[in-house]
């Protein structure tokens, strides 16, 4: 397979054009929006809590940008879904990697990575879960570089 | 700097309805070019751009309230100039029909 065919496999090009979880949520529990400022890629995520208050129950997106960053915030939602807040805080970039499943470039590894942030910082900021260096930063009017 | 022969190559390129060329009419143009495929982010198109071996910009150029004003999250940038031939403008052209293929748009 070609670097070409393997970057804009079918899972990504489908994400892209379908994305699951796609609109926000009304009455969100948590919520935040993240850019990359060098590409211009945004994205706001929304969350909503089950009964417990700790479990995921839905989770939406907008946002515009790249196909790797909106298709890997697509994926993001699935995998994310039904798992507690405390769970999301500590989720390895790599298990998102994995799933996204392409080679990635430094720079297109930001796009790839920037809803995870995002979520990362709404769940912070709604519930006090860890927040890692790495995404420090990030918040309503901040971006990471 | 004479960009006659690209600009009427692109020209016909750039009616398609697919394709926004932002600017000048290409008689008040110089050799950059900022351009839109419709539903695919500049930074796909210069990432198939670039395995084709065509190098564009893309992004917001720093021009954030331009963007804004466009209507557009960023462009896509071809600069001709002296070295470039009109090959060049085949080249980028025939690119641009493997982004779309790629993205079936």
């Amino acid at each position: 397979m070609s670097e070409m065919e393997q970057m804009y496999r079918e899972v990504i090009l489908d994400h892209y054009k379908s994305p699951r979880g796609h609109g926000l949520i009304e009455n969100a529990d948590a919520q935040a929006e993240g850019q990359n400022p060098l590409c211009g890629d945004e994205v706001t995520i929304s969350v909503k809590f089950g009964a417990d208050g700790e479990t995921i129950e839905s989770i939406g997106f907008e946002g515009r940008g790249c196909a790797i960053s909106q298709a890997a915030t697509s994926m993001l939602t699935e995998l994310v879904q039904g798992r507690t807040a405390s769970e999301v805080a500590v989720l390895p970039k790599e298990e998102l990697l994995e799933e996204i499943g392409i080679p990635l470039t430094p720079i297109r590894l930001k796009c790839a990575i920037l809803g995870l942030g995002v979520l990362k910082v709404a769940l912070h900021k709604a519930k006090g879960t860890p927040l890692p260096q790495e995404w420090q930063g990030m918040g309503d009017d901040l971006s990471f570089a | 700097m004479s960009t006659s022969w690209s600009c009427t190559r692109w020209t016909r390129y750039s009616r398609s309805p697919a394709c926004a060329v932002f600017g000048p009419p290409a008689d008040r143009r110089t050799g950059i070019v900022s351009f839109e495929l419709e539903n695919v982010h500049p930074h796909d198109v210069a990432q198939i751009l670039n395995w084709e071996g065509v190098a564009v910009r893309a992004g917001h150029h720093c021009t954030q309230p331009l963007m804004t004003r466009l209507g557009v999250a960023a462009t896509t940038r071809a600069s001709f100039y002296l070295y470039s031939i009109p090959e060049d403008v085949d080249r980028l052209i025939a690119g641009l029909h493997k982004v779309k293929e790629t993205f079936g748009v």
